[in-house]
């Protein structure tokens, strides 16, 4: 201060000065708690909110060719390794429940630092979420933040930090075997007719909350050459007319194919008695196996996806993950029985 | 409003005092009006009407008192001491009767909107019991924005224009500004229009202190209640959800708990709001002023809530003290009780006016109008016991004023301030009363030593946090207490303890907040009333 005084800086410099100082400060401090409550891996253990949608960091580089980003619905309608295992085709669900638009495309952004996908498959009911217009709003800035500054979603890490995390920085190991699939064998039937006049939807458009992050994704898939088309998966429960009409709608605006499997239920053939884990919310592992079917034949005739058993090291890496796969299905049916 | 809802606010404010800031210091109330408008539109929609109908029903009203009271002192000079008598009563008949009308109104407004369903319910309850089949519609009532707060402003604008405390405002606009300050609409302070107007009407030029003032403010606001309120009422949701579930001990802990909950989450928002208000150079009333180490209940609601309790007092307690049957009940306990009783129970006829309006004020539920009679019960057995504590302490002397009993009378305090709390809390009257007893007669102490407290919805590191936290709000407090003002000298101090301070606080805000994906938002407790 007495070097700036000797200068001759006049007051409002000094003040200037002194604010740009403040904020200097507060900035360095603010990127140290940032650095230091960064989770160390990318496991819930290490306070990774969703881990199964970010195992994308750890497969192969530029091993996948098939994202699939969206809500519960994607990660418990799509299974990676049913894929794999019939069509050769590798992909990863980065599936959250609630997911906001911003979430999924920032979860995009994130897969294509680690990944080249050729096909993005939308999932369409995270385009109305659970919540009123103004939750959209509050819960689409607060993810916008959050991916800005990821101090604010990880802050609450301070009670685990450990000098090991202050002195290493984060490396992300973990591998999801199943490939961002929720895979869950249990059987709680549900009866269709019985909930759907439970459903209110008084919507005419998506919120634009929604559709200005969705447009952003799909400028951001164009922009790296890659296909995209968007998929309902089967979820009976929150399926209304009016949703698959206003989708279609936005579908063909920006020329998108567009699969609604409630809308068609006859494509993937459900079940509800057999396909799904919790009275019709989610599909179990069975619906996947049907869904996934009928995605990989789709996506055979419709894309053109590698076959990727020919690369003999990834083909050992899947067909490993297959076979855990099937062990988690089959401990899981005789746990369950 | 929870805290989402206020960081929303502070941009706002923000927004306004840079407009605020370019604009000449003659217009800059402008700015303030346009932005309390905006505000209050984007909050309430449509339901700004019932504010504008105060506001124009409050202006009429006033100019019309201001206008009589003048009338009659031009007409008094001519007129003879009878002439005068007369018209005087006549002038004051009629003003009542302007004042009365609009009071009622606005009143009426109010309790329509926050009472209407619950007395429905309980006329048609009435019927029920003498086998006559009426219910009372409910109505889907919206409550608009501050209507508790800001109808209080205007009836004490009134009244204060009535008893001709000051002239009434001739400028609708300005009116308008005072009753609608976006900064008191959520959870008060209840202004005055004599001690607030004249600073929101007069531009204030920026200087360093007031905005380095406000901000901290501002800060220390959230401090109380993210890092404190929002994590504590964890443990609150948990053991009053489930009482049943818990021993006295931890329902005692509990009711601590939400006491702090309760003064962090209200006094924080006021600090928040205080604070902004600071930034564009107006004082709003003081609000709380260390509650916790009053030694008496009277004391300590002469400590919190300050404008709620300052209003009853003057336009509750007085008006009904001053009022024709109460100076003749008066006159009649003079003429036949003793000394004592014509001075207690004429008070306690004021006084019970004042703590069923505070209590009912809070909501529309036998548990708040309880609540009120709570303390209305424990100042009359203060009141009536209070010869009898002056001659036992004479017989013992016992300094009732010093440190021993003073710290003695501060924990009795604290304690009936604990079960007034726990009763505002529960979710009904029968809650509270089960979760009393509960408390007294099922003292399980081994759940101290177990740990339960850190099951209740928060892990040790919450809980260290909490107690951080407040222990340094204790400090602030006890310093305050002891006439230093931490906060003021940290605003008035050099760099290195201005600096330190505030940017401790923003990082101690953003890292230890309890605020993000592991917490949900937790709504402000006061904005609800």
């Amino acid at each position: 201060m007495e070097k700036i005084k000797a200068w001759g800086i006049s007051s409002p410099v000094k003040k200037y000065v002194r604010g740009v100082s403040f904020f200097i400060i507060l900035l360095l401090l603010l990127c140290i708690a940032n650095y230091v409550t960064l989770p160390r891996n990318n496991t819930k253990k290490s306070g990774i909110y969703n881990e199964n949608a970010w195992g994308f960091y750890t497969e192969p580089k530029d091993s996948i060719d098939v994202l699939v980003i969206g809500n519960s619905d994607a990660y418990s309608a799509f299974s990676p390794l049913e894929i794999w295992n019939e069509f050769g085709i590798t992909s990863y669900v980065s599936g959250q429940g609630n997911i906001m638009m911003a979430e999924s495309y920032n979860a995009y952004l994130e897969a294509v630092k680690y990944q080249k996908p050729k096909l993005v498959i939308i999932e369409t009911d995270s385009f109305f979420p659970n919540f009123d217009e103004n939750e959209i709003m509050i819960n689409t800035l607060a993810d916008t933040v959050y991916n800005a500054v990821p101090l604010f979603k990880y802050h609450d890490r301070w009670k685990y930090v450990t000098l090991h995390d202050i002195l290493n920085p984060p490396e992300y190991k973990w591998r999801s075997y199943s490939k961002g699939q929720y895979v869950s064998s249990k059987i709680d039937a549900y009866v269709p007719s019985k909930h759907k006049k439970e459903i209110e939807f008084d919507k005419t458009d998506i919120d634009p909350f929604i559709s200005f992050y969705l447009d952003l994704l799909i400028k951001e898939v164009r922009n790296n050459d890659a296909e995209i088309m968007f998929v309902r998966f089967p979820c009976d429960k929150s399926y209304v007319p009016e949703k698959h009409d206003i989708i279609q709608k936005y579908a063909d605006e920006y020329g998108i194919r567009f699969i609604d499997m409630d809308h068609n239920p006859e494509i993937a053939g459900i079940d509800w008695k057999k396909d799904t884990r919790d009275k019709g919310t989610h599909l179990n592992v069975y619906g996947a196996r049907k869904v996934s079917k009928y995605m990989g034949n789709y996506m055979l005739d419709n894309f053109k996806l590698p076959d990727r058993r020919n690369d003999e090291e990834l083909k050992k890496l899947w067909d490993e993950d297959y076979k855990t796969y099937l062990l988690v299905i089959d401990t899981m049916n005789k746990r369950l029985k | 409003m929870n805290y989402t809802s206020y960081l929303f606010f502070f941009g706002f404010a923000v927004i306004v005092f840079m407009i605020y800031s370019l604009v000449p210091v003659k217009r800059r109330w402008i700015v303030l009006l346009a932005g309390s408008a905006v505000f209050y539109a984007a909050n309430s929609g449509f339901l700004i009407i019932y504010l504008f109908i105060t506001t124009l029903s409050s202006f009429f009203c006033g100019k019309k008192l201001t206008k009589m009271a003048d009338d009659f002192k031009a007409a008094k000079k001519e007129l003879s001491k009878e002439e005068k008598k007369q018209l005087k009563e006549k002038v004051t008949k009629r003003k009542k009767l302007v004042a009365g009308a609009v009071i009622i109104l606005n009143l009426g407004i109010l309790a329509f909107l926050k009472y209407y369903n619950f007395f429905g319910e309980q006329v048609s309850n009435l019927f029920g019991l003498f086998g006559i089949n009426m219910t009372m519609p409910v109505l889907k009532l919206l409550l608009p924005l501050g209507i508790s707060y800001y109808t209080l402003q205007a009836i004490g604008y009134i009244v204060d224009t009535y008893r001709g405390k000051y002239r009434a405002e001739t400028n609708f606009a300005k009116l308008a500004l005072f009753l609608s300050f976006f900064p008191q609409m959520t959870e008060g302070p209840i202004g005055r229009y004599d001690a607030l107007m004249p600073q929101l009407y007069e531009g204030h030029r920026y200087t360093n202190e007031d905005f380095t003032g406000g901000v901290t403010l501002v800060l220390w606001g959230f401090f109380k209640k993210l890092i404190i309120s929002d994590r504590i009422s964890f443990i609150v949701g948990t053991v009053f959800d489930d009482y049943y579930s818990y021993s006295g001990v931890t329902i005692a802990i509990a009711a601590a708990c939400y006491t702090i909950q309760l003064y962090t989450d209200f006094s924080g928002c006021i600090d928040i709001m205080t604070g902004i208000a600071r930034m564009f150079g107006i004082r709003l009333a003081e609000n709380f002023r260390q509650p916790f180490f009053s030694r008496s209940v009277g004391e300590f609601w002469r400590r919190w809530h300050i404008t709620l309790g300052t209003w009853f007092k003057d336009y509750v307690f007085y008006s009904v003290s001053l009022s024709e049957p109460f100076m003749k009940l008066s006159k009649f306990a003079s003429k036949h009780m003793g000394k004592f009783l014509a001075s207690v129970i004429p008070s306690s006829v004021a006084l019970f006016s004042v703590w069923i309006c505070t209590g009912i004020w809070h909501g529309a539920s036998y548990k708040y109008a309880a609540y009120g009679l709570y303390y209305f019960g424990l100042m009359m057995v203060g009141t009536l016991l209070e010869p009898v504590f002056a001659f036992l302490a004479e017989k013992t002397k016992a300094n009732r004023k010093g440190y021993f009993w003073g710290t003695l009378a501060m924990l009795r305090t604290l304690v009936f301030v604990g079960i007034g709390m726990m009763m505002f809390r529960a979710d009904t009257l029968m809650d509270f009363f089960y979760m009393f007893i509960r408390m007294v007669t099922t003292a399980d102490f081994s759940e101290i030593l177990s740990g339960t407290i850190f099951t209740l919805g928060t892990d040790k590191h919450d809980f260290l946090a909490i107690a951080v936290g407040t222990v340094i709000m204790l400090v602030v407090a006890i310093m305050k207490e002891r006439g230093v003002d931490v906060l003021s000298k940290i605003v008035k101090g050099r760099i290195y303890i201005k600096w330190p301070v505030m940017i401790g606080l923003i990082v101690a805000i953003i890292v230890f907040g309890a605020y993000g994906k592991n917490y949900g938002a937790v709504d402000n407790i006061y904005a609800q009333f």
